[in-house]
């Protein structure tokens, strides 16, 4: 375990993946799996920030439903869990390039290139599980396209499940009807494992649905129920001359032959998803900061972390002042957005009319999945770009990151984000959709990819 | 739609939130651009849609709704674990 311990320190130190790492018996010789978990999950003594200021020296009393889940999913098996510690993001989640670390935070590093993007909000995931040498299974979290934007910047496997199949209950959130706890690794075995690790249903979240686990890892390699059916893939987001992009179609063409290495037929069209595609972006966007504004609520220096005695002010002065001084510019912005987008004059002309087009979007994807088994397009419309860069954008700009990723993240679709090779010498991924619940299929499709 | 100081210094005081001048400058044409984003959905018929609050059929698990009555006249209801 010193080799581990002392590998979390030069990575720490040259990528800023982790805001808080946690002790490790460094005299334990056995069989191992290192996890890190998203700063916004709570883990018992150590701090929950989601990255932030305003949150320092918060402690949670308990851990997550997903770290109970892991614990417990580890008790009978030969290997221990390593937590080692608590990733970095963009502060609350408010991101798509881990730029936006809370006032006091440092920017992570992308592992192929320091001066470029992790991708966000999920950066230090996927960051960390790139540049470990040791198996690593990282607990990242998901609202608008936090787990496939870092995970194909960063050159790794990013699953994001369906809303609803993995407790929330001790994520810090962002977004209640938008927010997804998934996985980071660097295989499709061990984001099969880590889906059998923090799944468990919860009678605590009552949005976590009621179901039975899967046994994800031995349906990875199950073609009984695709035998003697035809799979139907439709491609996505194709590039300006309609063609879908060189990394996908190599990825694709690998699929094509794996499968018919297992006597299953494929059928591939391309799907037009042009109203998905741009009405996704705004209403994800009204709903994710309507939702997030109420949730920051709470954050005003009288329960939870950053704390001063007022002497002189009154309540509403002393949260004003809490507040203003101690979240990042894009929190507050994203607060205003939120807050105007959900006040009695223009409830009803944003938050209320975002509510009813997200219902034609997913109307739109269940009407597609009558007739395809998967959607298969780029995760992202770029590679990771420089920080430097990213700095000269405007936050209209910095929100375009989220482009494709939004699309299923808002109808609670599973999608994960698989290396489709590199571009410019940077990693890029291609991005894989299924229907609701279906995960094991999802996962199946997957493990044909190699 | 636009955001103009009289409606940034309405939002900003039911958000609990002071911004500086120049936060307050740059964000009115940040907001603003953002806002152009949002009024996208305007085009859309959303005549006889309902709107939704989650993306998936929630089936919520209720406990029963009993509660023991002590000598003081209040309810006792099981403790939240």
């Amino acid at each position: 375990m010193k080799e581990v311990i002392q590998e979390i320190e030069n990575i720490n130190n040259s990528f800023n993946y982790l805001v808080e790492t946690i002790p490790i018996d460094e005299n334990y010789d056995g069989d191992f799996i290192t996890i890190s978990i998203k700063d916004a999950i709570l883990i018992k003594n150590s701090q929950a920030r989601s990255s932030s200021k305003i949150l320092n020296n918060y402690f949670p009393v308990n851990d997550s439903k997903v770290i109970k889940n892991t614990k417990d999913y580890f008790k009978n098996k030969n290997i221990k869990p390593i937590f080692i510690g608590k990733t970095i993001h963009d502060e609350f989640g408010f991101g798509g390039y881990n730029v936006n670390v809370g006032i006091d935070k440092k920017i992570p590093k992308n592992p192929y290139d320091d001066k470029r993007s992790c991708g966000g909000s999920s950066g230090g995931c996927a960051g960390f599980t790139a540049k470990t040498k040791f198996r690593h299974i990282s607990i990242a979290e998901s609202t608008g396209g936090s787990i496939s934007t870092p995970a194909s910047f960063c050159g790794v496997y990013g699953l994001t499940p369906t809303y609803g199949l993995i407790s929330r209950d001790g994520l810090i959130s962002y977004a209640n009807s938008l927010d997804k706890i998934g996985i980071m690794a660097k295989d499709i075995l061990d984001i099969a494992v880590g889906l059998e690790m923090i799944d468990g249903y919860d009678l605590n979240d009552c949005t976590n649905v009621k179901h039975e686990n899967k046994n994800y890892v031995d349906l990875l390699n199950d073609d009984t129920k695709y035998k003697n059916n035809t799979i139907k893939i439709g491609l996505i987001n194709l590039d300006e001359n309609n063609q879908i992009n060189n990394n996908v179609k190599d990825k694709i063409d690998q699929l094509k032959n794996n499968l018919d290495k297992s006597n299953i037929k494929v059928e591939i069209e391309t799907v037009d998803i042009s109203f998905i595609n741009k009405y996704s972006l705004p209403v994800y966007y009204i709903l994710s900061l309507s939702e997030a504004s109420t949730n920051l609520s709470k954050l005003c220096g009288l329960r939870y972390g950053v704390q001063n005695i007022p002497t002189n002010l009154n309540y509403n002065d002393y949260f004003i002042k809490i507040r203003s001084e101690n979240f990042s510019k894009e929190t507050k912005r994203r607060i205003i957005l939120g807050t105007f987008a959900r006040m009695a004059s223009y409830r009803d002309a944003y938050m209320n009319k975002a509510m009813r087009v997200r219902k034609l979007i997913i109307d739109k994807y269940l009407e597609i999945f009558n007739n395809f088994d998967f959607l298969i397009g780029p995760s992202t419309p770029t590679i990771a770009p420089l920080i430097d860069e990213i700095k000269n954008i405007s936050p209209y700009e910095e929100m375009l990151a989220d482009t494709y990723c939004c699309c299923p993240n808002l109808a609670g679709l599973p999608h994960i984000s698989i290396p489709s090779g590199k571009d410019n010498n940077m990693p890029t991924g291609m991005m894989i959709i299924s229907n609701h619940f279906t995960e094991d299929k999802l996962l199946w499709l997957s493990n044909k990819i190699k | 739609m636009k955001i103009d100081d009289n409606l940034l210094n309405q939002i900003c005081k039911n958000a609990r939130l002071k911004l500086t001048e120049s936060e307050n400058n740059e964000f009115k044409i940040q907001l603003n651009e953002i806002m152009d984003m949002f009024n996208l959905i305007c085009e859309v018929d959303t005549n006889k849609i309902n709107p939704i609050y989650h993306p998936i059929d929630l089936n919520y698990e209720l406990r029963e709704d009993i509660a023991n009555e002590n000598k003081v006249g209040f309810f006792i209801g099981p403790k939240i674990k």
